[in-house]
Protein backbone atom coordinates (compact mmCIF):
# COMPACT_ATOMS: atom_id res chain seq x y z
CA UNK A 1 0.00 0.00 0.00
CA UNK A 2 1.08 3.45 -0.95
CA UNK A 3 -0.13 6.69 1.20
CA UNK A 4 -0.16 10.34 -0.24
CA UNK A 5 2.45 11.99 2.24
CA UNK A 6 5.12 13.68 0.96
CA UNK A 7 8.34 12.45 0.58
CA UNK A 8 11.50 14.35 -0.47
CA UNK A 9 12.43 14.03 -3.68
CA UNK A 10 9.53 11.70 -4.65
CA UNK A 11 7.27 13.91 -4.90
CA UNK A 12 6.94 17.14 -6.37
CA UNK A 13 6.53 20.70 -3.89
CA UNK A 14 3.78 22.85 -4.27
CA UNK A 15 5.91 25.98 -4.86
CA UNK A 16 3.91 27.24 -7.76
CA UNK A 17 3.36 30.79 -6.23
CA UNK A 18 7.18 31.35 -5.59
CA UNK A 19 8.45 29.95 -9.01
CA UNK A 20 10.18 33.03 -9.55
CA UNK A 21 12.25 32.90 -6.46
CA UNK A 22 13.66 29.31 -7.04
CA UNK A 23 16.19 31.04 -9.42
CA UNK A 24 18.05 31.97 -6.56
CA UNK A 25 19.79 28.83 -5.37
CA UNK A 26 19.67 27.26 -8.52
CA UNK A 27 22.09 30.71 -9.43
CA UNK A 28 24.11 29.71 -6.03
CA UNK A 29 25.06 26.44 -6.93
CA UNK A 30 25.59 27.19 -10.58
CA UNK A 31 28.12 30.31 -9.60
CA UNK A 32 30.12 27.15 -6.84
CA UNK A 33 30.37 24.92 -9.38
CA UNK A 34 31.39 27.44 -12.19
CA UNK A 35 33.79 29.13 -10.37
CA UNK A 36 35.43 26.01 -8.74
CA UNK A 37 36.82 25.51 -12.28
CA UNK A 38 37.02 28.82 -13.95
CA UNK A 39 38.39 30.97 -10.71
CA UNK A 40 41.76 30.96 -11.38
CA UNK A 41 42.85 32.01 -7.61
CA UNK A 42 40.99 30.39 -5.41
CA UNK A 43 41.67 33.09 -2.35
CA UNK A 44 39.62 35.34 -4.42
CA UNK A 45 36.57 32.10 -4.77
CA UNK A 46 33.99 33.47 -2.30
CA UNK A 47 33.71 37.23 -3.72
CA UNK A 48 33.98 35.79 -7.44
CA UNK A 49 30.68 33.41 -6.68
CA UNK A 50 28.88 36.11 -5.09
CA UNK A 51 29.53 38.46 -7.63
CA UNK A 52 28.36 36.08 -10.27
CA UNK A 53 25.43 35.22 -8.29
CA UNK A 54 24.40 39.18 -8.35
CA UNK A 55 25.16 39.45 -12.02
CA UNK A 56 23.41 36.20 -12.72
CA UNK A 57 20.06 37.84 -10.74
CA UNK A 58 20.57 41.13 -12.24
CA UNK A 59 20.17 39.98 -15.89
CA UNK A 60 17.42 38.10 -15.23
CA UNK A 61 15.91 41.09 -13.20
CA UNK A 62 17.03 43.30 -16.18
CA UNK A 63 15.31 40.94 -18.78
CA UNK A 64 12.21 40.84 -16.78
CA UNK A 65 12.01 44.57 -16.93
CA UNK A 66 12.61 44.97 -20.64
CA UNK A 67 10.46 41.74 -21.52
CA UNK A 68 7.28 43.97 -19.08
CA UNK A 69 7.72 47.09 -20.47
CA UNK A 70 7.98 45.65 -24.23
CA UNK A 71 5.08 43.46 -24.05
CA UNK A 72 2.89 46.53 -21.86
CA UNK A 73 3.83 49.38 -23.38
CA UNK A 74 6.01 49.37 -26.25
CA UNK A 75 3.28 46.75 -28.16
CA UNK A 76 0.39 48.61 -27.22
CA UNK A 77 1.62 51.91 -28.85
CA UNK A 78 2.51 50.19 -32.36
CA UNK A 79 -0.10 48.01 -32.76
CA UNK A 80 -3.26 49.64 -30.20
CA UNK A 81 -6.19 46.88 -29.75
CA UNK A 82 -9.33 48.46 -31.45
CA UNK A 83 -11.49 49.82 -28.37
CA UNK B 1 58.48 1.52 -5.90
CA UNK B 2 55.02 1.56 -6.48
CA UNK B 3 52.72 4.42 -8.14
CA UNK B 4 50.26 5.90 -6.52
CA UNK B 5 46.65 6.32 -8.35
CA UNK B 6 47.46 9.74 -8.99
CA UNK B 7 50.53 9.35 -10.61
CA UNK B 8 49.95 7.22 -12.70
CA UNK B 9 47.10 9.69 -14.10
CA UNK B 10 48.28 12.86 -13.85
CA UNK B 11 52.29 12.95 -14.41
CA UNK B 12 51.61 16.74 -15.62
CA UNK B 13 47.91 18.14 -14.21
CA UNK B 14 48.90 20.30 -17.25
CA UNK B 15 48.76 17.67 -20.09
CA UNK B 16 45.42 16.03 -21.91
CA UNK B 17 44.27 13.66 -19.40
CA UNK B 18 42.01 10.96 -20.73
CA UNK B 19 41.31 9.04 -17.23
CA UNK B 20 40.23 12.30 -15.32
CA UNK B 21 38.15 13.19 -18.30
CA UNK B 22 36.40 10.07 -17.85
CA UNK B 23 36.11 9.95 -14.11
CA UNK B 24 34.61 13.34 -14.37
CA UNK B 25 31.80 12.21 -16.77
CA UNK B 26 31.10 8.82 -14.48
CA UNK B 27 30.36 11.25 -11.38
CA UNK B 28 30.70 14.92 -10.54
CA UNK B 29 34.29 15.92 -9.25
CA UNK B 30 35.91 13.23 -9.81
CA UNK B 31 37.64 14.23 -12.63
CA UNK B 32 39.34 17.18 -10.42
CA UNK B 33 39.84 14.81 -7.44
CA UNK B 34 41.86 12.29 -10.05
CA UNK B 35 44.29 15.51 -11.07
CA UNK B 36 44.64 16.06 -7.40
CA UNK B 37 43.04 19.25 -7.14
CA UNK B 38 40.83 18.49 -4.21
CA UNK B 39 39.61 21.48 -2.99
CA UNK B 40 38.22 22.01 -6.67
CA UNK B 41 36.60 18.60 -7.13
CA UNK B 42 34.75 19.22 -3.27
CA UNK B 43 33.62 22.95 -4.91
CA UNK B 44 32.68 21.22 -8.43
CA UNK B 45 30.97 18.78 -6.45
CA UNK B 46 28.83 20.51 -4.45
CA UNK B 47 27.92 22.87 -7.36
CA UNK B 48 26.54 19.99 -9.78
CA UNK B 49 25.32 18.00 -7.30
CA UNK B 50 23.34 20.94 -5.35
CA UNK B 51 21.83 21.54 -9.19
CA UNK B 52 20.98 18.11 -9.39
CA UNK B 53 19.38 17.82 -5.93
CA UNK B 54 17.74 20.63 -6.01
CA UNK B 55 15.88 19.67 -9.43
CA UNK B 56 14.90 16.61 -7.41
CA UNK B 57 13.67 18.18 -4.51
CA UNK B 58 10.97 20.37 -6.37
CA UNK B 59 9.91 18.05 -8.71
CA UNK B 60 10.62 14.83 -7.51
CA UNK B 61 11.64 11.63 -8.85
CA UNK B 62 9.62 12.58 -12.26
CA UNK B 63 12.16 15.21 -12.98
CA UNK B 64 13.96 12.51 -14.74
CA UNK B 65 12.55 10.44 -17.20
CA UNK B 66 14.03 9.37 -20.39
CA UNK B 67 10.68 7.64 -21.61
CA UNK B 68 8.61 10.86 -21.63
CA UNK B 69 11.33 13.94 -21.54
CA UNK B 70 13.32 12.29 -24.00
CA UNK B 71 15.33 15.94 -25.15
CA UNK B 72 15.46 17.01 -21.37
CA UNK B 73 17.39 13.54 -20.95
CA UNK B 74 20.12 14.13 -23.54
CA UNK B 75 21.06 17.56 -21.23
CA UNK B 76 20.69 15.60 -18.17
CA UNK B 77 22.86 12.55 -18.62
CA UNK B 78 26.01 14.79 -18.63
CA UNK B 79 25.49 14.67 -15.02
CA UNK B 80 26.80 11.07 -15.29
CA UNK B 81 25.96 8.18 -13.03
CA UNK B 82 23.27 9.97 -10.67
CA UNK B 83 20.81 11.19 -13.71
CA UNK B 84 20.99 7.24 -14.57
CA UNK B 85 20.29 5.61 -11.26
CA UNK B 86 17.48 7.90 -10.86
CA UNK B 87 16.46 7.10 -14.15
CA UNK B 88 16.58 3.66 -13.23
CA UNK B 89 14.66 3.72 -10.28
CA UNK B 90 11.99 5.54 -11.72
CA UNK B 91 11.28 3.16 -14.44
CA UNK B 92 11.49 0.29 -12.21
CA UNK B 93 10.09 1.56 -9.49
CA UNK B 94 7.53 4.36 -10.05
CA UNK B 95 6.15 3.31 -13.06
CA UNK B 96 3.72 0.35 -14.26
CA UNK B 97 1.93 -0.73 -17.06
CA UNK B 98 -1.85 1.43 -18.37
CA UNK B 99 -4.32 -1.05 -17.37
CA UNK B 100 -6.15 -0.31 -20.69
CA UNK B 101 -3.11 -0.37 -22.68
CA UNK B 102 -0.56 -2.87 -21.36
CA UNK B 103 2.60 -1.37 -23.86
CA UNK B 104 1.97 1.84 -22.41
CA UNK B 105 4.43 2.16 -19.67
CA UNK B 106 3.04 5.47 -17.84
CA UNK B 107 3.15 7.38 -13.95
CA UNK B 108 0.43 6.84 -11.89
CA UNK B 109 -3.09 9.16 -11.97
CA UNK B 110 -4.91 9.96 -8.75
CA UNK B 111 -7.12 7.13 -7.58
CA UNK B 112 -4.67 4.41 -8.79
CA UNK B 113 -2.21 2.46 -6.85
CA UNK B 114 0.70 0.29 -8.49
CA UNK B 115 0.68 -3.95 -7.96
CA UNK B 116 2.66 -6.77 -9.23
CA UNK B 117 0.61 -9.33 -11.80
CA UNK B 118 2.55 -12.06 -13.10
CA UNK B 119 5.79 -10.51 -12.14
CA UNK B 120 4.15 -6.96 -13.84
CA UNK B 121 3.51 -3.91 -12.95
CA UNK B 122 0.44 -2.30 -13.52
CA UNK B 123 -2.00 0.65 -12.24
CA UNK B 124 -5.13 -0.88 -10.40
CA UNK B 125 -7.99 1.68 -9.88
CA UNK B 126 -8.32 2.24 -5.97
CA UNK B 127 -11.87 2.35 -4.47
CA UNK B 128 -13.33 5.48 -3.22
CA UNK B 129 -12.85 3.75 0.58
CA UNK B 130 -9.31 3.15 0.00
CA UNK B 131 -8.81 6.77 -1.73
CA UNK B 132 -10.12 7.79 1.53
CA UNK B 133 -7.44 5.69 3.85
CA UNK B 134 -4.72 7.94 1.91
CA UNK B 135 -3.82 5.31 -0.72
CA UNK B 136 -2.46 6.31 -4.24
CA UNK B 137 0.47 6.46 -6.32
CA UNK B 138 3.93 5.88 -5.24
CA UNK B 139 5.07 9.36 -6.16
CA UNK B 140 3.17 12.80 -7.19
CA UNK B 141 4.68 13.99 -10.48
CA UNK B 142 5.11 17.78 -10.69
CA UNK B 143 3.34 19.38 -13.01
CA UNK B 144 3.98 22.70 -15.36
CA UNK B 145 6.32 25.16 -14.13
CA UNK B 146 7.54 23.48 -11.31
CA UNK B 147 8.28 20.59 -13.51
CA UNK B 148 10.31 22.83 -16.05
CA UNK B 149 12.12 24.30 -13.70
CA UNK B 150 13.03 20.80 -11.89
CA UNK B 151 14.31 19.35 -15.09
CA UNK B 152 15.91 23.03 -16.59
CA UNK B 153 18.38 22.79 -13.14
CA UNK B 154 18.92 19.00 -13.37
CA UNK B 155 19.78 19.96 -17.58
CA UNK B 156 21.71 23.15 -16.02
CA UNK B 157 24.27 20.53 -13.83
CA UNK B 158 24.83 18.51 -16.46
CA UNK B 159 25.96 21.69 -18.85
CA UNK B 160 28.29 22.68 -15.81
CA UNK B 161 29.60 19.04 -15.86
CA UNK B 162 30.19 19.31 -19.41
CA UNK B 163 32.29 22.37 -18.66
CA UNK B 164 33.79 20.62 -15.49
CA UNK B 165 34.51 17.29 -18.03
CA UNK B 166 36.42 19.37 -20.39
CA UNK B 167 38.22 21.27 -17.23
CA UNK B 168 39.33 17.56 -16.04
CA UNK B 169 40.27 16.52 -19.86
CA UNK B 170 42.46 19.57 -20.51
CA UNK B 171 43.45 20.98 -17.39
CA UNK B 172 44.77 24.72 -18.11
CA UNK B 173 48.31 25.47 -16.25
CA UNK B 174 47.00 29.14 -14.96
CA UNK B 175 44.37 28.03 -12.78
CA UNK B 176 46.01 26.35 -10.69
CA UNK B 177 48.87 28.47 -9.99
CA UNK B 178 51.76 26.50 -8.85
CA UNK B 179 53.79 26.98 -4.99
CA UNK B 180 56.76 28.51 -5.44
CA UNK B 181 59.60 28.05 -2.33
CA UNK B 182 58.50 23.95 -2.31
CA UNK B 183 60.75 21.14 -2.20
CA UNK B 184 61.94 20.25 -5.55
Amino acid sequence: MTTLAYVPFIDALPLHDVWYLLIVPMSIFLAIGYKGVRCRDLSRYPREVVVFVVQILGAMALLAIGFTVFINYIIPMLAPMPT
Amino acid sequence: MPYTLRQMASPDPNEFNPLAGLAALVFPGAGHLVLGRTKRAVLVCVGVMGLFLFGLLIGGIDAIDHRNDKVWFYGQILVGVPTLAVDYVHQNHFKAADPNNPAVIRSGYPGEHRVVVDGRPVWQLLTPEQIDQGMGPPNVPGLGRINEIAMLSIVLAGMLNLIVFLDALMPTPEREPRKSGGAA
